[in-house]
């Protein structure tokens, strides 16, 4: 199975000493795929490191996985080994909140896991189908929960099968509330049929320079998505 | 479809001002609802010069007096609000106000949750006529009206300022006055509050302001 990438993020309008606190990894072998975005909240000054912590602990804790059962105790593993990292480090935990968002593709297994705490945006067509994760609906635009809120909070998880194809697409919130819910679906078909005629080394290049064209001027927050599709040629 | 935008909100997220006015007998006295309509219709018109691509001031007005609360201005781009005038007259029927407040925020459909907070603004110079403590406990405790920014200005010596510090936000944001000339003052600071929002790179992060100098009020 070959799959496409493209990701791109981009700093807020803020002051020039703040950094662009998201983060995106993403990690692939024959077995495995996993992509996964950490947005640090703005108010902690430390979740730059919260976000990249994240990040590092899904893809670790997923490369472990033997059995699908393990799914079962993800984010509670993710978020424990969170916390052990972040108390090694100077600092509340509130200093380093950060909201983080995974899709894993499991090759061998046809199966996908999806993790979500807090606000970045996921959204994911599998074998020409969109899922649903259930509401994330917040009161106020920069509501959510995270990693490092002092509160019991887990992922959102979910499981699916699949059986030829997929295509999903994570964003942080600086992108995913600006997006309009009922063309969703277009906007998968829109990211697969503009890039596939690009080539691949200038693919996020150019999304880098959408995303600066339209979105930077919505909102002051920072931006990064990635959507990955399954080329069936 | 032939760019990322095609695929945006094109709108500006909305920023909610929602204010609450005491239009009672009492406010006939000394000058007060005069200045509060002056004040009112500066505060409208600062607010509609300001300009940000990134959030679009909405505004709500609701009063009360008489036998109960109205809402005068229904939940509007400011772009689209009209000057509007108040007459003082009857009883302070400010539970029926915090009754028709909570019913805004927390109807999604209004303020949808893309909104930054909202900032509520009460003005009154006495104490409600109406059942107020429930009303009251579940705008300020319960909800998504437990999140807006809270600002009051109590009038005068009868104003129950019990009442107002568990309206607020925080104890700085209620202003007390003395007259008419506090009224267009209090109203200058919420503009100044409004306004620091609006070109915030962090709206929703709670303000601290202070009330302007009297040399800095062009009456």
């Amino acid at each position: 199975m070959k799959t496409d990438l493209i990701k791109a993020t981009s700093k807020g309008d803020k002051d020039e000493n703040i950094p662009n606190q998201d983060y995106i990894k993403f990690f692939e072998d024959d077995n495995l795929l996993v992509v996964t975005i950490s947005d640090g909240l703005g108010s902690s000054k430390n979740s730059l490191e919260g976000a990249q912590e994240a990040c590092k602990i899904v893809i670790s804790e997923i490369k472990k996985i033997e059995e699908i059962e393990e799914i079962n105790f993800l984010s509670e593993t993710i978020l424990y080994k969170w916390e052990k990292s972040i108390e090694s480090k100077l600092g509340n935990a509130k200093d380093y909140r950060t909201t983080n968002s995974f899709i894993a593709v499991m090759k061998n297994s046809n199966k996908i896991i999806i993790g979500q705490l807090g606000d970045v945006f996921v959204s994911i067509r599998i074998d020409g189908l969109f899922r649903y994760l259930g509401s994330n609906e917040k009161d106020f635009i920069n509501e959510t929960s995270c990693l490092g809120s002092g509160r019991y909070e887990n992922y959102k998880m979910a499981i699916f099968d699949f059986s030829h194809s997929f295509d999903f697409l994570i964003a942080s919130d600086g992108i995913g509330d600006e997006l309009l819910e009922d063309k969703n679906e277009m906007l998968h078909n829109y990211f697969i049929n503009k890039y596939k005629n690009i080539p691949a080394p200038k693919r996020n290049k150019v999304l880098k320079k959408e995303i600066a064209e339209f979105l930077n001027e919505k909102n002051n927050d920072d931006k990064s998505l990635v959507f990955v599709w399954t080329n069936m040629k | 479809m032939d760019s990322l935008n095609d695929f945006l909100i094109q709108k500006p997220r909305p920023l909610p001002v929602i204010i609450a006015i005491d239009r009672s007998g009492s406010m006939a006295e000394n000058g007060k609802i005069d200045a509060l309509n002056i004040a009112l219709k500066d505060f409208i018109d600062s607010i509609k010069e300001e300009d940000s691509n990134k959030a679009e001031i909405y505004l709500a007005v609701y009063s009360f007096g008489g036998d109960n609360a109205s809402c005068d201005v229904p939940f509007t781009p400011i772009s689209q609000v009209n000057t509007l005038s108040y007459q003082a007259q009857g009883r302070t029927p400010m539970g029926g106000a915090f009754r028709m407040l909570k019913t805004l925020i927390e109807d999604k459909e209004l303020i949808p949750s893309r909104s930054y907070k909202p900032t509520l603004i009460l003005l009154t110079d006495g104490m409600p006529t109406d059942e107020w403590q429930i009303p009251l406990e579940e705008l300020i405790s319960e909800g998504r009206s437990s999140k807006a920014f809270r600002v009051a200005m109590a009038i005068g010596d009868d104003a129950d300022k019990n009442m107002l510090s568990k309206f607020v936000s925080t104890s700085e944001y209620l202003i007390s006055g003395e007259n008419a000339r506090d009224i267009r003052k209090f109203f200058r600071f919420v503009t100044m509050s409004v306004t620091q929002r609006l070109k915030s790179q962090t709206p929703d992060l709670q303000q601290v302001l202070q009330m302007p100098e009297d040399d800095t009020l062009d009456f």
